[in-house]
């Protein structure tokens, strides 16, 4: 690839002059850096305070889903009335083994058809 | 802001971008005062107003302050914050809606000021020709990059930056001898 360059044209860009330093340019952006700094640390914090505030009002709904729902999947469908047969067929014979049962279900059926 | 402790000032590049690296801000602002002639000059030939020349390349700065980091070699601090300068001047471009990428070279737009005899300058040369060209030939001439690194740093196609350079350059050339401009 050729980078040949006029040389008149690079005499012209040469002897064009240079921006001297700017001590107000130079604090200009520093200013802005930190700006930017603050509003980082203003996001970040607000961030915090939202999942904070978030987690205070839905600790309660949300322990007491999670205590519903761990009662309902440990329920038997069919009463048992021997201790050890209970615990043989519980896989089978609760909300939570019925539940898994349709997911293993939709999942061959996902696997068949897809 | 406090004046920059000399070893800052007469440190060598290197150690100053790997103490900004580690988020101290007065070694972030000597590089500030070391690259600003060059940045600035840069946005400025880009650019026909030097109050967005100067936003623009303070923008430049920000971002280099942010994602310093992420510079792996800072030997490479100058064409690191030239690649981030051009991309802030094309995305400056795309956000004014023009299609500069694609722009193709218009003699109309590339004539001389109606008013020959004020004095000719370079930032007023380059001021008529469109910001594809002009950016390709300050790339070139300005900032001496090859033509395959214009390519890697525009995303434009090989053939439209030799184009755009030869045609500026001519386009520069008779501006030059239209006003008796020997230098």
């Amino acid at each position: 690839m050729s980078n040949e360059r006029d040389p008149l044209l690079e005499r012209w860009f040469d002897s064009a002059d240079d921006i001297p330093v700017d001590e107000a340019y130079t604090d200009a952006v520093m200013a802005r850096v930190v700006a930017h700094r603050r509003r980082i640390i203003g996001i970040r914090f607000g961030i915090l305070a939202l999942v904070v505030a978030l987690e205070l009002l839905l600790d309660s709904p949300l322990a007491s889903s999670v205590g519903l729902l761990s009662n309902a999947l440990g329920t038997n469908i069919y009463p048992v009335e021997n201790e050890w047969v209970g615990f043989i067929v519980s896989p089978i014979n609760s909300v939570a083994g019925i539940a898994g049962l349709m997911l293993l279900l939709l999942h061959a059926f996902y696997r068949r058809f897809r | 802001m406090p004046d920059a402790p000399g070893y800052y000032a007469e440190g060598p590049e290197a150690l100053v971008v790997g103490l900004a690296k580690r988020g101290d801000r007065d070694a972030f602002a000597e590089l500030v005062r070391r690259r600003q002639p060059a940045l600035r000059g840069f946005m400025r030939r880009m650019s026909k107003d030097p109050d967005l020349a100067d936003d623009l390349s303070q923008r430049v700065f920000i971002k280099a302050w942010q994602k310093i980091r992420t510079l792996k070699d800072p030997l490479r601090f100058g064409p690191w914050l030239k690649r981030i300068a051009v991309n802030e001047w094309i995305s400056q471009q795309r956000s004014d809606a023009k299609e500069w990428s694609t722009a193709s070279y218009d003699e109309e737009q590339a004539a001389p000021p109606a008013t020959p005899g004020i004095a000719m300058d370079l930032d007023g040369a380059l001021a008529t020709l469109p910001e594809p060209v002009r950016m390709c030939i300050v790339l070139s001439y300005s900032e001496r990059l090859s033509h395959r690194e214009i390519v890697e740093m525009t995303g434009m196609p090989e053939g439209t930056v030799k184009s755009h350079i030869r045609r500026g350059s001519q386009r520069l050339r008779e501006l030059l001898e239209a006003y008796g401009d020997d230098t």
